[in-house]
């Protein structure tokens, strides 16, 4: 019964106080004690009643964020709620500033730090669509339109040249991708073009099929240690690097090819003053390779 | 910090006590009631209602802080409270204001001290 009425007097405290203090407070009637005590409690309860209502209306509706979490078992509260807090104006501009210079240093170390991003302007090979090619101009027409590779004005070995071995296993399929254009550009230049537009005509800088062979061999590259091994099929350049498939070339002057297939690569061959191929150069995924010829 | 410490004073004289009970160890409610009594030989006790309600002054006010129940209490329903180390600095400068106050009610009553009260040697 006294217990029933002390639950009704916590049950009508404010509720931030209610929900804070009033299982403490009733655990505290629960203890074993004489009448006259739970008396005391009883008075004591109805005076807290009203104390909070009446000299307490800042805790009436406390918020419930003050009230700390529940803790972890070893006593230390999981998280603290941290109270609302406004910078100064000031601040938040002395913030900005900073933040802004900080930001500011970084790009400017990004872009001037002792370490380099290799950035290379890599060949790129653009292939029209088939139907802008030109049913009047046939292959064979094509090909006695083709320009020898001096005219391009950065090839090192003129040659006539056939666009045999571009961007296809086989020949035939070379033919019928006769009309792409093949743009390889080192830095802003480009280095040759093929084209077959409406006025027929072909720029090609290749490397003609009687000729493959002499780019054919195993070049060895000590550092990392990968050999790169040159073959010839139909006339057609191919590559294997490693344990990488074979891969076709396409060569787009004298001394580079594109790799078919791969993205972003290519290789350039070195001649010495004889013009033989003595090495050539491997790009790949980034990394640049050198390897001799054995 | 002196200032704001001083801006606490005077505490009541339930809040001298529960912080007084707090100095040593971390108290329950049911806890500090009983030291409280202790302190003072039983001439001073402090019922739930007025417990709880300077332990929610002296909260907000960060003097004391809610650490929670324990696993291993007897009771699940208790919370226990820490002092904090304002509460301390607070309790510590009361302490030398009441320290003051009793010097000063000495020499204006002329109540001897308990050093001036021993036996001098001839």
């Amino acid at each position: 019964m006294l217990r029933l009425l002390y639950r009704t007097q916590l049950a009508l405290h404010p509720p931030a106080f209610r929900k804070r203090f009033a299982d403490e407070m009733l655990s505290i009637f629960d203890r074993p004690g004489e009448w006259s005590a739970k008396l005391q409690l009883l008075a004591d309860g109805f005076l807290s009643l009203v104390r909070q209502w009446a000299l307490r209306p800042e805790f009436w509706y406390e918020h419930s964020s003050a009230i700390p979490t529940q803790p972890a078992s070893d006593g230390i509260p999981s998280f603290f709620v941290l109270d609302s807090f406004r910078p100064r104006p000031s601040a938040l501009i002395h913030g900005l500033v900073v933040s802004m210079a900080v930001f500011c240093l970084t790009c400017f170390a990004i872009r001037y730090s002792s370490i380099h991003i290799l950035h290379l302007h890599i060949p790129r090979v653009l292939w029209e669509e088939q139907s802008s090619i030109q049913p009047s101009v046939s292959p064979s027409e094509l090909r006695g339109k083709v320009e020898s590779p001096g005219k391009a004005g950065s090839l090192p070995t003129p040659a006539p040249a056939i666009p045999a071995a571009i961007s296809s296993h086989s020949p035939s399929a070379v033919q019928a991708k006769a009309s792409a254009t093949v743009l390889a550009m080192d830095g802003t230049k480009p280095q040759s073009q093929i084209t077959a537009g409406s006025s027929g005509l072909v720029t090609v800088t290749a490397i003609q099929q009687s000729q493959t062979q002499l780019y054919a061999g195993v070049y060895i590259c000590h550092s990392p240690d990968v050999t790169i091994a040159i073959t010839t099929d139909h006339g057609s350049l191919m590559m294997k690097v490693g344990g990488q498939p074979k891969r076709a070339l396409a060569p787009v002057s004298s001394t580079r090819c594109l790799i078919v297939d791969v993205e972003d690569s290519w290789i350039e061959f070195d001649r010495d003053n004889t013009g033989t191929i003595r090495r050539l150069r491997f790009f790949q995924d980034g990394r640049l390779l050198t390897a001799e010829r054995r | 910090m002196s200032d704001d410490i001083s801006s606490f004073l005077p505490l009541s004289p339930a809040a001298l006590h529960i912080l007084l009970s707090l100095a040593g160890d971390d108290l329950h409610g049911y806890g500090i009631m009983q030291e409280v009594a202790r302190q003072s030989d039983g001439k001073y006790k402090l019922g739930p209602g007025t417990l709880y309600d300077n332990l929610q002054k002296l909260i907000r006010q960060r003097l004391v802080q809610e650490m929670g129940r324990r696993k291993d209490d007897e009771d699940p329903r208790r919370r226990y409270y820490r002092l904090t180390l304002v509460g301390h600095g607070v309790l510590a400068a009361e302490t030398r204001r009441l320290a003051g106050v009793v010097r000063e009610a000495r020499r204006r009553l002329q109540i001897p001290t308990s050093s001036e009260l021993k036996p001098r040697r001839a």
